[in-house]
């Protein structure tokens, strides 16, 4: 029985060989998770579709540069998150200036305070509009990330990818990947905490 | 050890905390284990994640898009239809069903231009 490797192989070449019913394959096998990947890096749906569509047709372009050292889907990963980054910071250059939803306050409110807070485990309307609450401003503060600690933040906390993988899409080292992740989270949680505590204090 | 040396009762409740007691003092924060900064460090991770996973989720009932066409509407503008040419390689459907209705096609005419032209009667001039 062929391995999985073996099998991947010979839809890579399927796939180098300019064959169209593979190439649909791959599409209709990676789009969920190319998909959720760029809406969680951009964090709104407006233009996430468009990303992912253009996400397929580099991995078609560049598919002779593929030379099978790392995973398809890995690589496909890293087209994708190269993409994101090139949008996000186009986005942030064209809305450059913009006032930010969350300010720096000198007190702050314990991270705790948002933590297991989410609308799946909430039930009175009450705790369920809070939970909301708590869920946006988690993703404006994620939003005022830097590129490249988001992109760490998504590859590693909400998609679960190892730190193999995190080093083969981004090209960093495994080092600056930690770093960079703890930095991420330290500057979320300090974003957080600054939100909840002013939504505390205007009583909103 | 000696008969007279009291030893340490380790299951004995906390002095003024005895059970039934409902004016003893709560426990302080000292007398719980304390957790090491990894494992507080470990924690916090845990509940980050929760807290990332909950605010990136997909909205309740929103489904991917279906991104094929599009991708293949862009391959065969961008090739200028090299790629994505045909019919065949833009079919939703797998070829066997074109193949089958295809058979199924032939069986019913051949069917019917046997029943509409009687061979054996000699009505043909």
């Amino acid at each position: 029985m062929a391995s999985e490797e073996e099998i991947e192989a010979l839809f890579v070449a399927r796939l180098i060989a300019r064959d169209e019913g593979a190439f649909n394959e791959l599409v209709v096998t990676y789009q969920r998770r190319v998909f959720a990947l760029i809406y969680r890096m951009l964090g709104h749906r407006d233009g996430a579709e468009d990303l992912a569509q253009e996400v397929f047709v580099h991995v078609f372009k560049g598919l002779e540069q593929f030379r099978g050292e790392s995973k398809l889907s890995t690589w496909i990963y890293k087209i994708a998150v190269n993409l994101c980054k090139n949008r996000m910071k186009y986005l942030r250059s064209r809305y450059a200036g913009q006032p930010i939803d969350v300010h720096v306050m000198a007190e702050r409110s314990p991270f705790s305070s948002a933590k297991g807070v989410s609308v799946g485990t909430l039930s009175q309307p009450d705790e369920l509009v809070e939970g909301m609450q708590v869920e946006v401003v988690v993703k404006r503060a994620i939003a005022q990330l830097s590129p490249e600690f988001r992109e760490v933040l998504v590859l590693r906390d909400v998609e679960d990818l190892s730190y193999e993988e995190i080093v083969a899409i981004t090209g960093v080292a495994e080092g600056t990947v930690k770093s960079r992740l703890h930095r991420a989270r330290a500057q979320l949680r300090t974003l957080v905490e600054e939100a909840m505590s002013e939504k505390r204090k205007t009583g909103k | 050890m000696n008969e007279g040396e009291k030893k340490p009762d380790l299951d004995a409740p906390v002095a003024g905390h005895e059970e039934g007691d409902p004016h003893a003092p709560e426990p302080m924060d000292e007398d719980l284990p304390e957790l090491d900064d990894e494992a507080l460090a470990a924690l916090d991770e845990l509940d980050m994640r929760d807290l990332l996973r909950s605010a990136l989720a997909p909205p309740p009932g929103a489904v991917a898009p279906d991104l094929l066409r599009g991708v293949q509407r862009k391959l065969r503008r961008r090739s200028r239809g090299k790629f994505y040419g045909d019919g065949w390689s833009t079919a939703t459907s797998p070829r066997s069903t074109y193949l089958f209705t295809s058979v199924l096609m032939l069986a019913l005419i051949a069917f019917v231009f046997l029943v509409l032209i009687p061979w054996g009667s000699g009505s043909l001039p």
